[in-house]
């Protein structure tokens, strides 16, 4: 801040007080240039996206036109790409409020701080949103009917990211999530419907996805594929059995792989077909397959069999998205 | 991602306000000499430039350090108040605000932003008009309609905002990764193309598995995360030490990334003291100089080594403060860290042999001086003390500063002239807590104006302070202007 100008070149003898003056000066115009600098750069801001609201009205307005123009001589109504039709609007002369559109080029009229009211998205052509629309500092949009642009400001709410939605949680305990989200909106709502309050249609919760490994056909949750890859490459044996989820640390038959399919119970039917489409030449031993045990539980249904058949005869290790977090 | 020029001048206004537009396309000159008048009045009114503002028209008797407002037309400094006065005395409409050198149009009665005029500014000091007129920057909305309607367009949903899947202990990948995908400079590189990935054949490319990262952060917009597996898979092929389920230094698989980038592009040259024409040498590699002094002859032998990044010693700072050397309440600083990095250190008898004295050994002096600084500087502040019997983990805070001047640890700390050249801007700091060997890192990083903290796939927003009192361990740190970046 410190940039003390000749002020020190007068003579010794100062009055009394002087120090006390200037003390209290140099105090008052830091205070000054501090506030000074936040405003300037909110003006600017401010100012350069009205600006650029102001220009992108006209310009719109001269695409308009130009479309308009096409229409009436009779040319094809399809829009044009931008680029294409730059040609045609350098005779095209069109004002709005804050700006005036000429030979292609846009001047702006008056202040804009005064003549255009909202900011618009210069590359989609929507309105802005101003306020985040969730948690802290929210409000509601102006016109709940309208499209507003994607880029709105970044949501700042316990327990979701900027964006709004909630942060991944692992499926194997829902409990856990359920507890912060009641805990996050006290007031509000009765505890067994406690997102019912948000406006929007953010899921209530997220599951991490499932990832296929890049080395192997088989799928997995993605906090788990670092896991299964440093296996899948072979690359640690020592810590093999360690990292081994208990479901694989089962009897390890090696290759005969029909014994996987029992667990996928709940899609009986659509097996057959996923084989046909499947059939990945990998085989590899290093997964061994779960404990045959389950398969004895459900029983086998003329599905399983016929799976079981068609992996027998072909060299079927499927595709096991469907358990997939293992 | 937001600092890649997102502004287009499609959305651009020919002219700041009506007064300017009528002032520069006056007929005869009288636009060009506008022009000039403005340079000089913004290089006139740079930071560290004395003299343009000492005392005329009784300006220091009454708010000697507020804004002052220079008259385009006849140099004249003004406050707030007399400003008015003047215009109305001589018609003259145009002044620059002197903290942040923004113009004033007096008949607006605003300040006001003109693009083409703001384009002048990058011009460095000494150059005229005519030289800022060579078209740096495309000036024509032509080309840009040209560029927009071959190119994808980004979709204008929280660019680039996204988090990074913890694959199960690889958040020491997800904070470096981060890390670039905030990068400007690589972001312009590889959504430029700048590496083929339809056309490498490398197997298990490292920088193919990077562009991927960068093309779907870039081109679609999904809020969730991203699973980086490629770039995984591609680290442990590339390295027995990366490899495997275990939690790795962020530290060294920067430096493997780096190295591993370097290697993929084009043109490179593996040997590192020859210098290298790449990308990515340029953008990464600095050049250290390590100056040994004999203290008995005075002969001096310097060698030079590439840089990635600069280790700095935590240590030294901790333990001065331990024993009150630099005040008991004062919190090591970074500038701290980087004055004993490269200040003279004495070397022991036995360790160095003097070619002066005929080969004998001799007592020296060490020092380090930064001699070419890489565009991304990358600074590890060692927090990790290994003695004979333990290694421990020292924990708190050091302060960083948002932006930082390198001059005074180059290899030439008096080089007068613009100073702006070795200004660096933070651009993302990375965290680890937790014990030596294990623990969880995370990453803030700048986007645009704000800070986001990247914890793998929980984004949010932070304040700017929050990021200051972090207990950072990797600081990443950005070249202000590229423009006048030293081409050393």
């Amino acid at each position: 801040m410190g940039e003390s100008n000749g002020t020190e070149q007068q003579e010794s003898s100062f009055p009394s007080g002087t120090i006390a003056k200037l003390t209290c000066d140099i105090l008052n115009n830091t205070f000054y240039n501090i506030i000074h600098d936040i405003v300037s750069k909110v003006h600017r801001d401010e100012k350069m996206a009205r600006m650029r609201s102001a220009v992108t009205i006209a310009r719109q307005k001269a695409e308009d036109e130009a479309a308009r123009r096409r229409e009436e001589t009779g040319a094809k109504p399809t829009a044009l790409k931008p680029g294409e039709d730059f040609e045609e609007l350098k005779d095209i002369h069109v004002e709005t409020d804050g700006a005036v559109f000429d030979e292609g080029k846009v001047f702006l009229k008056g202040n804009p701080l005064q003549t255009t009211k909202e900011i618009i998205c210069p590359d989609c052509r929507l309105p802005r949103l101003l306020y985040p629309v969730t948690g802290v500092g929210a409000r509601p949009p102006p016109d709940p009917y309208r499209e507003y642009c994607q880029k709105q400001p970044m949501i700042s709410k316990p327990g979701h990211d900027v964006h709004g939605n909630p942060f991944a949680t692992d499926k194997l305990n829902p409990k856990k999530k359920k507890q912060t989200n009641t805990s996050n909106t006290p007031a509000s709502s009765p505890p067994t419907t406690p997102d019912s309050s948000f406006k929007q249609a953010a899921p209530e919760k997220v599951s991490f996805p499932t990832v296929k490994c890049p080395n192997c056909p088989r799928y997995f949750v993605v906090t788990r594929v670092a896991q299964h890859l440093d296996r899948c490459l072979g690359l640690s044996g020592r810590q093999v059995n360690r990292n081994k989820t208990p479901m694989e640390n089962g009897t390890s038959t090696p290759s005969s792989a029909p014994a996987k399919r029992p667990l996928d119970e709940d899609t009986p039917s659509t097996l057959p077909k996923k084989k046909k489409l499947g059939a990945p030449k990998k085989l590899s031993g290093k997964k061994p397959p779960p404990a045959p045990s389950s398969k004895l539980k459900n029983g086998v249904t003329p599905d399983m069999a016929a799976a079981a058949d068609a992996a027998a005869a072909g060299d079927g290790d499927i595709k096991s998205e469907t358990n997939g977090d293992n | 991602m937001a600092s890649v020029a997102c502004v287009s001048l499609l959305s651009e206004a020919e002219f700041g306000c009506e007064h300017i537009a009528t002032q520069i396309t006056q007929e005869g000159g009288a636009g060009d000499q506008f022009k000039t008048s403005f340079i000089k009045t913004h290089n006139a009114l740079a930071p560290h430039t004395k003299g343009a503002l000492t005392a005329q028209n009784g300006v220091h008797t009454t708010g000697f350090l507020k804004p002052k407002y220079m008259c385009l037309g006849c140099s004249e400094v003004f406050t707030n108040g007399d400003r008015k006065t003047h215009a109305e005395k001589t018609g003259h409409r145009f002044y620059m605000e002197s903290r942040s050198r923004t113009l004033f149009c007096q008949t607006c009665g605003d300040f006001v932003y003109d693009c083409g005029l703001e384009r002048l500014r990058s011009s460095t000091p000494e150059s005229t008009l005519e030289l800022a007129q060579k078209r740096r920057f495309s000036d024509s909305s032509t080309d840009e309609l040209y560029v927009r309607s071959n190119a994808n367009k980004r979709t204008c949903a929280k660019q680039g905002v996204r988090g990074l899947f913890n694959l199960g202990q690889t958040c020491y990948l997800n904070v470096i990764l981060q890390t670039l995908l905030h990068d400007p400079i690589l972001n312009t590189y590889f959504l430029g193309n700048g590496h083929q990935s339809h056309e490498c054949s490398a197997p298990d490319c490292v920088g193919c598995a990077v562009a991927e990262a960068f093309a779907d952060f870039n081109s679609s917009d999904k809020a969730e995360g991203f699973a980086a597996l490629n770039l995984l898979l591609a680290s442990w092929r590339a390295s027995p030490t990366l490899a495997g389920y275990q939690q790795q230094d962020a530290h060294e698989y920067y430096q493997f990334l780096v190295d591993k980038l370097h290697s993929s592009t084009d043109g490179h040259n593996e040997n590192h003291a020859k210098g290298c024409p790449c990308f990515f040498h340029k953008t990464f590699y600095g050049k250290l100089r390590s100056s040994v002094t004999c203290d008995k002859c005075g002969n001096v032998t310097r060698t030079e080594d590439p840089m990635v990044d600069l280790s700095l010693d935590v240590q030294v700072q901790a333990k001065k403060r331990a024993m009150g050397g630099v005040g008991p309440s004062a919190t090591p600083t970074l500038s701290g860290c980087l004055e004993s990095f490269t200040s003279p250190e004495k070397l022991n008898a036995g360790v160095y042999n003097c070619s002066g004295c005929g080969g004998s050994a001799q007592k020296a002096t060490k020092q380090l001086r930064i001699k070419k600084l890489p565009a991304i500087l990358c600074m590890q502040l060692k927090r990790y003390e290994h003695t004979f019997s333990v290694s421990e983990k020292l924990e708190g805070r050091i302060d960083f500063p948002l932006s930082i001047n390198m001059l005074p640890y180059t290899t030439n700390p008096h080089t007068r002239g613009d100073k702006s050249r070795y200004v660096y801007d933070l651009s993302s700091a990375v965290v680890h807590k937790g014990k030596l060997d294990a623990g969880h890192y995370y990453v803030y990083c700048r986007q645009g104006e704000e800070w986001i903290l990247f914890n793998d796939d929980q984004v949010t927003s932070v304040p700017e302070s929050e990021v200051l009192s972090a207990d950072a361990y990797l600081l990443f740190y950005n070249l202000r202007s590229l423009a006048a970046a030293p081409s050393q």
